[in-house]
């Protein structure tokens, strides 16, 4: 049943994506093949362990209509998108919010080199993110898969200098939970 | 005087490295060695320390740490004993660090119940086994090494059953518990207690017991001497007033009751309020605490999951009135109250003064009907903004449905609103008292 839903799913989000990129195709007069299929890019969105290739990241960083084509699958699959920030400073965040959802920074006191992220809903629902992603401005992706939440809460410990929790202080950086 | 740590499992022991306390936001953790690997016993660990399941937070009064352990411990509860020790001598300041030259060693195994029970687990024989290596560096290095247990599983590692096992007994003392009281006494750490969180009121529960016992004792002996008399003075009429909860219309019984001819009546009537007043829970049983919650300047109001602060009283010997609070930077207002009289019906209301003005009263509650067990009860309000206010915050205690004391008291108290309030309150206290109702309360001022 789950597999059929997922499956209903993906060929939703693929005819999405093909529309688009039909459409991307009107628009533009020449325009190189896309190095990444659809299969890939709906992987990289959609599966928690699923790392991202050195040809997806190059693509999202230099070809903007791919990027915004991953940008659509992304709002499509995603639980919540919670937005780059408009901040009156470049301070580095520690916290975001966006439909209910919300996430927080806090630095280990054990070690300030690492920090917990905690992820935590302020509704009740049955819905619980799998993945945070989070792309910078420059179109960089940066993921890590979820554990399952307890009492609503997920929480997951991470080195301050990963490339994801510097991307989730990052205030141009956008944040999806799937 | 510093204690290593280490916990029993069956792939050999896990020394106890550091506990940090950590953000109260975040859940508590047990990671591998300083890493940011969370181990599977983390969630277990949360609820073992955060209350209402926890015991860390209870007696060491703090919501959220971490843990960092040497070798991973990968499921069971068995890992309870050796993490309360760890605390318990962490809150001493005797935790040894990693690394850190230790007077002496602890190896414990077992499970601890809400109460401190401490509860016998499996597999003894494999963690007692796989820690031999250990065992033997510790006596190798002078370090006295004791073994904590249930006391039923204690019972079987005698010292020919540890020496069976290549351990040295001479090395290893086996000391078995029943309760985690024994492992502090046995530590020298101070006997475990619940701190403070809220001020108790002064009570003089000596003379009020005291009293109420000779209420209890003469209303045993009226009740010998006037049987007689009983089915005649109104007894069964009261009774079935007091089990409709009926206290209003129980009062005026009474009260005519004492007022009329009939002797036997009236000595009746007063054997009964003695009884009712016997009856009544125990004003030192309920402590009243209002906390604020409030936002760091120039910041918006923390979330509802956010600590709040404890309000100061005025006097510490008495918690009847609070340090005035600044309306500046205030979200919201915490109400709890403590109730240790045990099932109980509780109900409880703020209200402005002098204009009367209900903050908090839960109407709903008060309809069900519903007996409190013993434990916290908070309820978050949000003052209106920049409103200075004086207001009176209370808890209502009975073992009969407090409904109709309180339909009543809402009419007293709006009756005479140009009244002094505070004349008004003793009176109606008194007369809430009368209807087996005890009343506490705590008065607060929110300033510009």
């Amino acid at each position: 049943m789950a597999d059929r839903q997922e499956g209903r799913r993906a060929s939703y989000a693929r005819a999405i994506f093909e529309s688009v990129s039909a459409l991307d195709d009107l628009e533009t007069e020449t325009r190189a093949a896309s190095p990444v299929g659809f299969a890939e890019m709906y992987r990289i969105a959609t599966d928690p362990h699923y790392a991202p290739s050195p040809t997806f990241q190059s693509a999202l960083e230099s070809d903007d209509a791919f990027r915004r084509n991953f940008q659509q699958l992304l709002d499509k699959v995603s639980l919540t998108r919670l937005p780059a920030v408009a901040a009156a400073s470049s301070a580095p965040l520690d916290h975001r919010e966006a439909d209910g959802w919300r996430v927080d920074l806090r630095a280990s006191a054990a070690d300030p080199a690492q920090v917990y992220v905690i992820i935590e809903r302020s509704d009740s629902t049955t819905e619980t993110p799998a993945t945070i992603m989070a792309e910078t401005a420059s179109g960089s992706l940066e993921k890590v898969p979820l554990p399952a939440p307890d009492g609503g809460v997920i929480q997951i410990l991470l080195e301050a200098d990963a490339a994801i929790v510097t991307a989730l202080r990052d205030v141009d950086a956008v944040v999806y939970l799937r | 005087m510093s204690i290593r740590v280490y916990i029993g499992t069956t792939e050999g022991p896990a020394e106890v490295l550091r506990v940090t306390p950590e953000d109260p936001k975040v859940r508590s953790v047990v990671c591998l060695g300083g890493k940011t690997v969370a181990l599977p016993i983390a969630r277990n660990y949360d609820s073992f320390v955060r209350e209402p399941t926890g015991v860390v937070e209870k007696y060491f009064g703090h919501a959220a740490f971490r843990i960092d352990v040497g070798a991973p411990i990968e499921m069971g509860n068995s890992w309870q004993l050796g993490v309360f020790a760890a605390h318990a001598l962490f809150a001493q300041d005797r935790l040894a660090r990693a690394g850190e030259q230790a007077e002496g060693a602890i190896w414990l195994t077992g499970e601890v119940d809400r109460s401190l029970t401490v509860i016998p687990v499996a597999h003894i024989d494999e963690k007692i086994s796989r820690s031999k290596a250990l065992f033997d560096a510790l006596a190798q290095e002078g370090i006295p090494l004791t073994v904590y247990a249930a006391h039923d599983n204690a019972e079987i590692m005698s010292d020919s059953w540890i020496a069976q096992r290549g351990i040295d007994p001479a090395h290893c003392r086996i000391v078995g518990l029943e309760h985690v009281d024994a492992l502090s006494q046995d530590l020298s750490l101070p006997r475990l207690s619940v701190p403070e969180r809220t001020v108790e009121r002064p009570q003089p529960p000596r003379e009020r017991r005291s009293r109420a016992f000779w209420g209890a004792a003469a209303l045993v002996a009226l009740v010998a001497v006037l049987g007689l008399f009983a089915m005649s003075s109104g007894l069964p009429g009261w009774i079935e007033l007091h089990r409709a909860a009926r206290m209003g219309d129980l009062d005026d019984s009474l009260d005519r009751a004492n007022a009329g001819d009939c002797l036997s009546c009236g000595l009746m009537a007063h054997a009964y309020r003695s009884w009712l007043d016997f009856r009544r829970p125990a004003p030192d049983k309920f402590a009243l605490a209002i906390f604020e919650s409030r936002a760091p300047a120039g910041q918006p109001c923390p979330d509802a999951s956010a600590e709040p602060e404890l309000l100061v009283p005025v006097a510490a010997e008495t918690n009847e009135r609070l340090l005035p609070s600044s309306l500046a930077g205030l979200c919201a207002l915490v109400f709890e109250v403590t109730n240790s009289g045990g099932s109980v019906h509780l109900w409880a209301f703020a209200q402005t003064v002098p204009d009367r003005t209900y903050m908090l009263a839960d109407r709903q509650a008060l309809s069900a009907g519903i007996r409190s067990a013993e434990g916290i009860q908070r309820w978050t309000v949000s003052p209106p903004a920049n409103v200075p206010m004086r207001y009176q915050f209370v808890t209502l205690a009975s073992r009969d449905p407090v409904a109709e004391p309180v339909e009543w008291m809402f009419r007293a108290l709006f009756q005479e609103r140009t009244r002094p309030y505070e004349a008004d309150w003793l009176s109606v206290v008194k007369e809430l008292n009368r209807r087996g109702v005890t009343a506490v309360s705590v008065w607060h001022e929110l300033t510009p």
